[in-house]
């Protein structure tokens, strides 16, 4: 790892592009060059049509696939790979269901020997934040989706990274349980400012959560806009309701789906 | 009251009772058949006894016979050489889903053995190790491991990335990896590879009992062939035949404890 000077974004994309090489067919360029950085406890989406590169971003920020050029910068190191520091939410179910919801918290914590009696305080305080603290004993096989990515995110967020990745964390939930998980979220970014990175293709749910978003073009992905979500005066809202009450909130909107239908493949 | 139009039958449920019931009337309608063709005449009963003169052989063979002596023989054989197949199969195929190296180079080699029948080892086996106890276990163990080896290695290559990729985000190691995801994730899929190549052990079972063997329940089916006691050759195979199930049920019974997160 090489050391960097320090400034106040905890996290710099530079220059990155991405190439898979396939078998038995071209290589495709996912990401051809993007740079942004991130500041700490900021919450910033990556929004862009389905298959454009955007969890490909992701994954190199995660350390999970490496750069083909360009780099990532986080804090004074740069990624050459997972690490604890930067925990990831996947779109699939990934509870490991030989162990139940507190086992399954404590999981990131018992790999580096934290000690017991912490352990066991930290399981206590997330099972209350994510509203699982009667399911304790209970094992994934037993839980609803939504109950899964709530143990997920305990999970990463026990682990106390310094960066939550989230990869379409909501999309495989029903309406009503993603609009309930998508509230959680903002009152667990307030509770622990955690900085977050989350992956969408679901505009409502960019405008609601990310107080930046980053639109990407269709693939190969390049960066096609990068804001703060204006109208919400840095604000978060706790409340799905209360964003569409915004003046400017349908204009944001209408601003994304322009964007989107100019990317569109279909 | 609706009158329920007449609906067809496809996949619609049955009750439970009557589930059991069918699945009994099939057995009954086999003994019952059986028994008819012995005591009509319908086939020589000399070669075809019919299912009570069996049972009353396998009565007589246990309880005047020593016969109970063969079957635990028998199980011997299967568990001690079942145990060590596994001890060699379950680590190796684990380690070869896990690490593609380890894979590519034991896999040409697992998977060509696979494809020797193991019956074909008998005449060396029997000529490296006499006709001991181990020319038997060993056939058994080659009969069963490298299906075994492959089994597990495809299990443990099924195991789905975003768990390994979840531990790994969570700053697990290597050995971590393997020992707090791999093992626990793979080990119900184990079970049931087990308890498939139980099965097989128990043919090759009596494979090796037939070919070279004075004792386990192969060995007293040869000797009843000698003084043509087809009866006692039938009790021989139910014997296996309820060995089998209850080895089968004992699996199924130990899945359920061992994984109970799963049902």
């Amino acid at each position: 790892m090489t050391a960097i000077a320090k400034d106040d974004h905890i996290l710099r994309v530079e220059g990155l592009q991405k190439i898979f090489n396939q078998h038995l067919a071209e290589p495709v360029e996912a990401v051809q060059d993007v740079s942004f950085q991130v500041r700490s406890n900021e919450l910033t989406v990556l929004l862009g049509p389905s298959g454009c590169g955007k969890s490909t971003v992701l994954r190199v920020i995660a350390g999970l696939e490496l750069p083909s050029s360009g780099k990532i910068i986080h804090g004074d190191q740069v990624v050459n790979g997972p690490a604890r520091s930067r925990g990831m939410v996947f779109q699939s179910y990934t509870s490991f269901e030989w162990l139940t919801v507190a086992k399954n918290i404590e999981y990131g914590m018992k790999l580096h020997a934290v000690e017991p009696v912490i352990r066991k305080e930290r399981v206590e305080h997330y099972l209350e934040l994510v509203g699982l603290a009667d399911f304790r004993n209970a094992y994934p096989k037993q839980l609803s989706g939504g109950m899964k990515q709530r143990v997920a995110i305990a999970r990463t967020l026990a682990n106390e990274p310094e960066l939550l990745l989230m990869d379409e964390p909501f999309g495989a939930l029903d309406a009503e349980t993603r609009w309930n998980m998508q509230e959680l979220l903002i009152s667990l970014a307030q509770s622990t400012q955690t900085t977050i990175i989350l992956v969408t293709h679901d505009l409502s749910e960019a405008l609601f959560l990310g107080d930046r978003i980053i639109f990407f073009s269709k693939r190969p992905a390049t960066i096609i806009s990068d804001m703060p979500v204006a109208f919400k005066n840095k604000k978060r809202f706790a409340r799905k309701e209360d964003i569409l009450s915004e003046a400017k909130y349908k204009d944001a909107e209408q601003e994304l789906m322009r964007l989107m239908r100019s990317q569109s493949n279909i | 009251m609706i009158a329920p139009k007449k609906r067809l039958e496809i996949r619609k449920p049955i009750k439970r009772l009557t589930s059991i019931y069918l699945g009994i009337l099939i057995w009954v309608i086999f003994f019952g058949t059986w028994q008819l063709a012995s005591s009509l005449g319908w086939v020589n009963a000399l070669l075809v006894p019919g299912p009570i003169d069996v049972i009353e052989a396998l009565r007589e063979l246990i309880f005047e016979r020593g016969f109970v002596s063969d079957i635990f023989d028998s199980i011997w054989r299967v568990v001690i050489s079942f145990l060590l197949a596994s001890a060699v199969a379950i680590p190796l195929g684990i380690l070869m889903g896990s690490f593609h190296g380890l894979e590519s180079f034991f896999n040409p080699f697992v998977s060509a053995w696979r494809y020797l029948p193991a019956p074909s080892f008998i005449p060396v086996l029997l000529m490296w190790f006499g006709t001991g106890e181990t020319p038997k276990l060993a056939l058994l163990f080659i009969g069963v491991v490298f299906f075994l080896i492959t089994m597990v290695m495809d299990y443990t290559k099924k195991i789905r990335v975003e768990l390994l990729e979840t531990a790994e985000t969570l700053g697990a190691n290597r050995n971590q990896l393997v020992r707090t995801v791999i093992i626990p994730a793979v080990l119900p899929d184990i079970f049931i590879a087990m308890r498939q190549m139980l099965a097989v052990t128990w043919t090759y079972l009596v494979i090796a009992e037939i070919v070279a063997s004075t004792t386990g329940i192969g060995a007293m089916m040869m000797r009843a062939r000698r003084f043509l006691h087809t009866d006692e050759i039938m009790a021989g195979i139910m014997i296996i035949g309820v060995l089998g199930l209850l080895f089968d049920l004992f699996f199924r019974y130990l899945h359920r404890k061992l994984f109970a997160y799963l049902y």
